[in-house]
């Protein structure tokens, strides 16, 4: 009997294994469960401020020689040290499953090793099938052992309907979620565009790393003279002539809509990597751990 | 500037289908492929702004149309062989043609083509070139175009086509009826052809090389009184320079005899072959010299009759001229019977009685000598002059008689409905024959009474008689052409057994005989040879031309004598040319999406 044919095999165990390493080379001084949170707290080890005291606060962190040579009551404060949160939201509409191979079984495996860094990393791990809202969820994981739910659950995982990355992250943040990072991995062809849904990001405090994907066919199409298009997602078909001008004008609203997003996420402070499905999935793995985002 | 296409009727239907079956191209396209892309948005986008360009690609589709429409027009009208001509020149000539095709028009030149083929290219260019208003009347020396109607360039152009070389006597001038029209006539020069005055003649005449037969015979008529067969064949030399021949005659299974003989220019020579070799039947003559041109005369057929001999049974009180002919026949057993001891019954091959009429006829072929009857109120005088074709009755071949001289002739009453009357009448039958269970010939007078046993022709008449009877009579030789045979609906076949197309007519057989061959003529079990022979000394000189190589008018054989206006042959070609262009443009604009 033919083994059974998985998109998690040996060698992208081993690629794994070799991006994990590599993800400790490149930023040396990081330590398991060291994302910094934002939140200054009066506990901790590291300082981080003063601040005035106010009135009713325990007095215990008061820096009394401050006090004796300003004559001001000042709090010392520190960084709240805390395992934040990553999650990871995977497009899985029906326009993922375009390409050879297919922009989902290629973003299933950026998941599955994004997912395995920080799993290693001792990061709670939470991962989200999206497509025209919540598809499936995997709830918060943490620890190496984990790895092989995260696996199953993305095998599991098909692709259907539209996109709706703004009714999606409604329906996931509605719930009370903590403050973290948010990958979203998608080919962000949202009918409704994206801006609406990051600002719903932004709005919840959320951190983003913006993972653009898309197939080399997508962006430079051989079409006939002639052509039927039928969108993959809702199923309308537009009937187009082809022609050079016409190509050249598709090109460029398709880079414009990247470079859209980037600048999107550039002014928010957020990170944003684009990849074609040609490129090897670790090399965009190593692009995002360069970039510092995920790896702190 | 005026434009004519062969067949503008045909040229506008062929138009009109190719313009519809574009248009219903253009308009009734198949479906165009389904591609499923990731998503439309950027499509829907893109097309929302584009709609404002929709007039552009009215335009590219309205330019690929008249394109398409622009090569079909000038690929049909290219292939109607259009032609533009200069209107100014008010006179359009009209022509007659005759084209020389006898026999001697077959002899090949230095560029390999015949003259016949050198012929139909000057008529044919003259015919393409002529101006499309211009009547022509197409006539040949043969006779195998009958129609004087006028015609126009394209339907001379198919007549041209049809007209083929002819090695039958029969070359006229043809009689046409004398108009206004041009009048040229394409020839080489050879064929005795009366050329009135005022015609133009082209000369399509270049000296060849041919040695041939001119003459082809077995002793014809004195099989039976020479000592041994021999074949005579006279080979002419019609080239220019001395020829070294070579006859070759073969017969039945491997015999086979060769001659050489060295012929100086417009020589004949004559060789005496001894034919003792052969058994007899079909005899294959032909002669071979280096670079002959004219290859129908180096073959010709001959049957040689049966060397056996036969007996023959003379029934006569005595008759010395008789005896002594039979006697001097080397291929004849001869018995003498005198008529008390007539016995119908005896082993022999033929009776012949002198003036004796049995009461019982033998089963065997007659000779008979009938008794004189009565004396004719004057002296019959007659000139017999053979003639050596297939009209005259083979008794009579070779037989040429002068000043003969008949006294007395028998009582008629012999004649009956198996009767043929060859010399004479019905009320003086001087020779009858009768082809019915057996073979009878019948001399209706008597030799004592006339000097017919004193002239030569004698012996040759009583052996031709007896070869006749016993069907052993040399076939007759005839010429290409029309081939008339003396028998009612008998099938003929060539010697590759091809069946020949035969007509009836009052008792005979025609058929046309289009070059020499040997034909074998059945009739029900009968069976006889006709060889046709181009044995004639006209077709051999094929150099005795009056013309030169140039034309007699002055006219070169390339160049063309304007029959009409200003000629634009290569129309056609431009149209096409123009065409391709289209075709390359098209397709060029196409790939770069200028077109769609």
């Amino acid at each position: 009997m033919p083994p059974k044919e998985t998109l998690f095999d040996d060698d992208f165990l081993k690629k794994l294994e070799y991006l994990n390493l590599m993800s400790k080379q490149m930023v040396p001084g990081h330590l398991h469960g060291e994302h910094r949170s934002k939140k200054k707290t009066s506990s901790g080890i590291e300082f981080s401020d003063y601040r005035e005291y106010v009135s009713g606060e325990d007095t215990k962190n008061v820096d009394w020689r401050t006090f004796l040579r300003l004559e001001k009551l000042l709090l010392r404060t520190f960084e709240e040290e805390a395992d934040l949160p990553i999650y990871i939201f995977l497009d899985s509409s029906a326009s993922m499953n375009c390409g050879k191979p297919s922009k989902f079984d290629y973003a299933r495996k950026i998941t599955a090793a994004m997912c395995y860094v920080g799993l290693l990393n001792q990061d709670r791990v939470n991962l989200v099938g999206f497509n025209d809202g919540v598809d499936n969820q995997l709830s918060s994981r943490r620890g190496k052992s984990q790895i092989w739910n995260a696996f199953r659950f993305l095998e599991a995982m098909t692709t259907q309907g539209s996109t709706s990355m703004a009714q999606s992250f409604r329906g996931f943040f509605s719930s009370r979620r903590r403050r973290g990072l948010v990958v979203v991995i998608s080919d962000f062809l949202d009918p409704a565009g994206f801006e609406r849904a990051f600002d719903m990001l932004r709005h919840f405090g959320q951190d983003l790393l913006a993972v653009h994907l898309y197939e080399t066919e997508e962006r430079d199409p051989s079409l006939p003279d002639e052509v039927m298009l039928k969108d993959a997602e809702l199923g309308n078909v537009e009937r187009v002539k082809i022609t050079p001008s016409l190509m050249k004008a598709y090109r460029k609203v398709f880079d414009a809509h990247s470079e859209a997003l980037e600048d999107y996420c550039k002014k928010n402070g957020w990170g944003y990597v684009t990849t074609s499905t040609e490129t090897p999935f670790e090399d965009l793995i190593l692009q995002v751990f360069r970039q510092g985002r995920f790896l702190k | 500037m005026n434009l004519f296409v062969a067949n503008p009727v045909l040229i506008g239907a062929l138009t009109t289908v190719s313009l519809l079956a574009i248009g219903i191209l253009y308009w009734i396209k198949p479906p165009p492929p389904t591609v499923v892309v990731s998503s439309s948005i950027f499509w829907t986008r893109l097309l929302s702004e584009r709609k404002k360009s929709s007039f552009i690609d009215r335009l590219r589709w309205l330019l690929s149309l008249i394109m398409a429409l622009t090569i079909a027009i000038l690929l049909t009208t290219a292939s109607g062989a259009p032609e533009l001509f200069s209107s100014e020149k008010s006179e359009i000539e009209n022509v007659t043609m005759i084209l020389d095709n006898s026999g001697t028009m077959a002899t090949f030149t230095a560029d390999g083509s015949t003259r016949w083929d050198r012929a139909v290219r000057v008529a044919r260019s003259f015919l393409t070139e002529a101006h499309p208003s211009a009547e022509f009347l197409i006539l040949d020396t043969s006779g195998q175009l009958v129609s004087r109607t006028t015609t126009n360039k394209w339907e001379a152009l198919e007549v041209l086509e049809e007209l083929e070389v002819s090695f039958g006597n029969n070359v006229h001038f043809p009689v046409f009826t004398v108009n206004e029209a041009r009048t040229m006539f394409i020839s080489d020069g050879v064929s005795s052809i009366d050329v009135p005055p005022g015609i133009e003649i082209i000369s399509v005449f270049e000296p060849a090389e041919n040695v041939g037969i001119t003459s082809l015979s077995i002793n014809p008529g004195l099989s039976g009184l020479s000592a041994s067969p021999r074949g005579l064949v006279q080979v002419t030399n019609g080239s220019l320079t001395t020829k070294e021949v070579s006859i070759r005659v073969s017969g039945l299974g491997d015999a086979n005899t060769r001659v050489s003989l060295t012929l100086d220019p417009g020589r004949s020579g004559l060789s005496d072959i001894d034919l003792s070799g052969f058994d007899g039947g079909p005899l294959r003559v032909s002669v071979t010299s280096v670079r002959d041109a004219f290859a129908e005369d180096d073959l010709a057929y001959v049957i040689m009759p049966s060397s056996s001999k036969y007996t023959v049974t003379l029934v006569t009180s005595g008759n010395l001229y008789l005896e002594t002919a039979l006697e001097a026949m080397s291929n004849v057993n001869l018995l003498l019977m005198e008529p008390e001891y007539y016995d119908p019954g005896i082993s022999t091959d033929l009776y012949i009685f002198d003036r004796f009429d049995p009461e019982v006829l033998p089963s065997k072929p007659t000779v008979t000598f009938l008794s004189a009857a009565a004396s004719l109120p004057q002296i019959f005088n007659q000139n017999i002059v053979t003639l050596n074709s297939l009209e005259r009755h083979p008794v009579l071949r070779g037989v040429t008689l002068s000043d003969l001289r008949i006294g007395q002739v028998s009582n008629p009453s012999f004649l009956d409905e198996n009767s043929q009357i060859l010399w004479g009448d019905a009320q003086n039958p001087l020779l009858v024959v009768k082809d019915f269970d057996t073979k009878e010939v019948q001399i209706g007078f008597s030799l004592e009474g006339s000097n017919f046993p004193l002239q030569p022709a004698f012996p040759i008449f009583l052996s031709n008689s007896i070869e006749w009877a016993l069907e052993n009579d040399l076939p007759n030789v005839s010429s290409p052409g029309r081939v008339r045979i003396p028998l009612a609906n008998a099938t003929v076949v060539d010697l590759e057994g091809v069946s020949v197309e035969t007509s009836y007519f009052d008792g005979t057989t025609m058929f046309l005989a289009t070059a020499p061959n040997l034909y074998s003529v059945h009739q029900g079990v009968d069976r006889f040879w006709v060889p046709v022979n181009l044995t004639n000394l006209e077709y051999t000189l094929v150099n005795r031309s009056d013309l030169n190589t140039e034309t007699a008018t002055g006219m070169s054989l390339d160049s063309s004598d304007g029959l009409g206006g200003e000629v634009k042959p290569i129309l056609w070609k431009l149209l096409v040319l123009m065409a391709l262009f289209l075709v390359t443009l098209e397709w060029v604009t196409y790939h770069r999406r200028i077109t769609v």
